[in-house]
């Protein structure tokens, strides 16, 4: 490929844009990219020792891992041999959404949340590979829906206490509305 | 045609262009702990309704019922009022723009009609529906202070479970569209400013070592280029197997030692040449405040040497809440919606420009 800009020397320099919101691929010789470079239309190289930042950069909001790279690794490292495990678990396929493990192998994404139970016989083992764990140790939702309300209606009943010892009354007139609301809501629950 | 364009950085309605002029919510705007390096925490947590298909796999009236789910197990909150509701599909491209340049919305939540935000008024809680999980509810606080973050969204988390059935498996905990956030489906991480360490060359690193325990770091800015103005984020990879309270311990633990490394840095440019670390930071102040020409990168290169002098000392009368306004008023959708324009590349940097003279003279004037 050319250069886009002398339309003479190769492209060896390859660049992703953003321009508004828009992405422009930018293909150009190591002159020109220099001489943009110079004149600020381009962001300068980076050093070597910054490498490891480069790679796989996001914005701050986005999706952390886009690219399951790891997956790529993990199902890779079934090879292709005959009659393999790799084969008879393309059959799996989840009731709910239809999706195959041969899908979800390609897309590296979950189609429903009774995937989990479809291919439950596999997960554990791409879960150690990705985390280094397969079992949960974490929170649970809560079970009885109103157990939260209830917590949350006795810090609101101190905090309340605490205002109005402060004489913070504007305050404490909020804290009631929001206890009364609460207290609805629980006694609609109930009834 | 000149007509047209102008049009297309019209106002919106009442709450909305509220979002968008305000380049940092209430919950961002004052400095927090350790906030001379840290300058954000951020907690995002993955969650399923069990009834509907994935986001990735799902149709159209799926994702309009999930919606309705959320905004009516929301309308149940206690501060319900204090939250406001933006749909994709109902505000024009700019304005999604804005809301990924102020971090609330993911670029991918902003491509999808039937994607939705909704934001407290703080801005210290959005809730992505529609985004690659059904739910990511995403907190925010200044500096270092993950913990702080994580109690905000563990409660909201809460207040929705209430009223939402959610995708849960006793062995494999919160179920998600991507088996990178099974589990607690918790990614937190913390923003850094590391402008010492780039210029002492010993980032690479730091990072390395980060990256050895498990973490990840990445630039925030800059659609999948490089990190822009020395800001970093770090980042917890694993989201299984270890609780909530242990992932936030060791990302706590390794943002400490990073921001010690920082400062420490601080101190060796200090010492080692004052003279040429004045000059650089005195140099940059003197672009910010005088160029009429500028474009993002190289602004975020100078707001980062004028933040760095205002933390060090060197630089007086800016308060850092201002350039860390900047970091966001810069961005081109930003930009233009302040100008109530739509502008070419050579436009917005002269704009560009103009904004940031402003923005700092009223910030210096108000000391
Ligand atoms: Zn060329
Ligand atoms: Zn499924």
């Amino acid at each position: 490929m050319l250069c886009e800009r002398c339309k003479k020397r190769p492209a060896t320099v390859h660049i992703t844009k953003v321009v508004g919101d828009q992405k422009v691929e930018l293909h150009l010789c190591e002159e020109c990219a220099r001489e943009l470079r110079e004149l600020g239309e381009l962001p300068p190289p980076f050093p070597e020792e910054f490498k490891p930042f480069v790679e796989g950069l996001q914005p701050f909001s986005s999706t952390f891992f886009p690219l399951p790279e790891l997956l790529q690794s993990f199902f890779g490292s079934f090879g292709g041999k005959e009659g393999s495990p790799r084969e008879r678990d393309d059959d799996l396929r989840c009731p709910k959404c239809g999706m195959t493990w041969r899908e979800f192998r390609e897309k590296g994404k979950f189609g429903c949340s009774e995937c989990y139970e479809a291919f439950r016989p596999r997960l554990a083992p791409l879960f150690r590979r990705i985390h280094g764990a397969s079992e949960h140790r974490g929170k649970s939702p809560a079970r009885d829906p109103s157990s939260h309300l209830k917590k949350r209606l006795e810090e609101l009943r101190a905090e309340l206490r605490r205002k109005v010892e402060e004489e913070a009354y504007e305050e404490a007139a909020r804290i009631r509305d929001e206890i009364r609301a609460l207290e609805n809501e629980l006694g609609g629950r109930a009834g | 045609m000149a007509e047209e364009r102008a049009r297309s950085f019209a106002p919106l309605d009442g709450e909305v262009d509220r979002f968008l002029r305000t380049p940092l919510g209430a919950a961002l705007r004052e400095e927090g702990p350790e906030g001379d390096v840290a300058v954000s925490s951020r907690v995002r947590l993955a969650r399923n309704l069990r009834e509907f298909p994935f986001p990735t796999a799902m149709r159209p009236r799926d994702a309009q019922a999930v919606l309705t789910r959320v905004e009516s197990a929301l309308a149940a909150f206690p501060d319900a009022a204090q939250y406001v509701r933006i749909r994709m599909g109902e505000i024009p491209p700019f304005a999604r723009g804005i809301l990924v340049e102020k971090h609330l919305i993911s670029p991918l939540l902003a491509e999808n009609p039937a994607g939705a935000v909704i934001v407290r008024q703080d801005e210290a809680v959005s809730l992505m529906v529609n985004e690659e999980d059904h739910l990511r509810l995403q907190t925010f606080a200044a500096g270092l202070a993950l913990q702080e973050a994580y109690r905000e969204a563990d409660h909201v988390d809460d207040l929705l479970a209430a009223h939402l059935d959610i995708a849960f498996d006793p062995r494999y905990g919160f179920l998600t569209a991507c088996p990178t956030n099974v589990g607690t489906g918790m990614r937190a991480s913390v923003m850094l400013h590391l402008p010492a360490l780039a210029l002492t060359r010993t980032l690479g690193q730091v990072v390395e070592a980060v990256q050895k325990v498990g973490l990840v770091v990445r630039g925030i800015y800059g659609e999948g280029t490089e990190a822009e103005g020395n800001l970093y984020q770090v980042s917890n990879q694993v989201t299984l197997g270890l609780s909530e309270g242990e992932l936030l311990e060791n990302l706590l633990g390794i943002a400490r030692q990073v921001i010690e490394q920082e400062r420490r840095a601080r101190d060796v440019l200090l010492r080692e040449d004052r003279v040429a670390l004045e000059d650089r930071i005195y140099r940059s102040y003197g672009i910010l405040t005088s160029a009429r020409r500028i474009s993002t990168r190289e602004a975020m290169e100078r707001i980062s040497d004028v933040l760095l002098g205002v933390h060090l000392g060197l630089v007086q009368g800016i308060p850092s809440r201002a350039l860390r306004e900047l970091w966001v008023m810069i961005r081109p959708n930003f930009l233009q919606y302040t100008f109530g324009e739509s502008l070419g590349p050579a436009e917005r940097d002269e704009r560009r420009a103009v904004l940031i003279r402003r923005h700092l003279k009223e910030a210096m004037a108000r000391g």
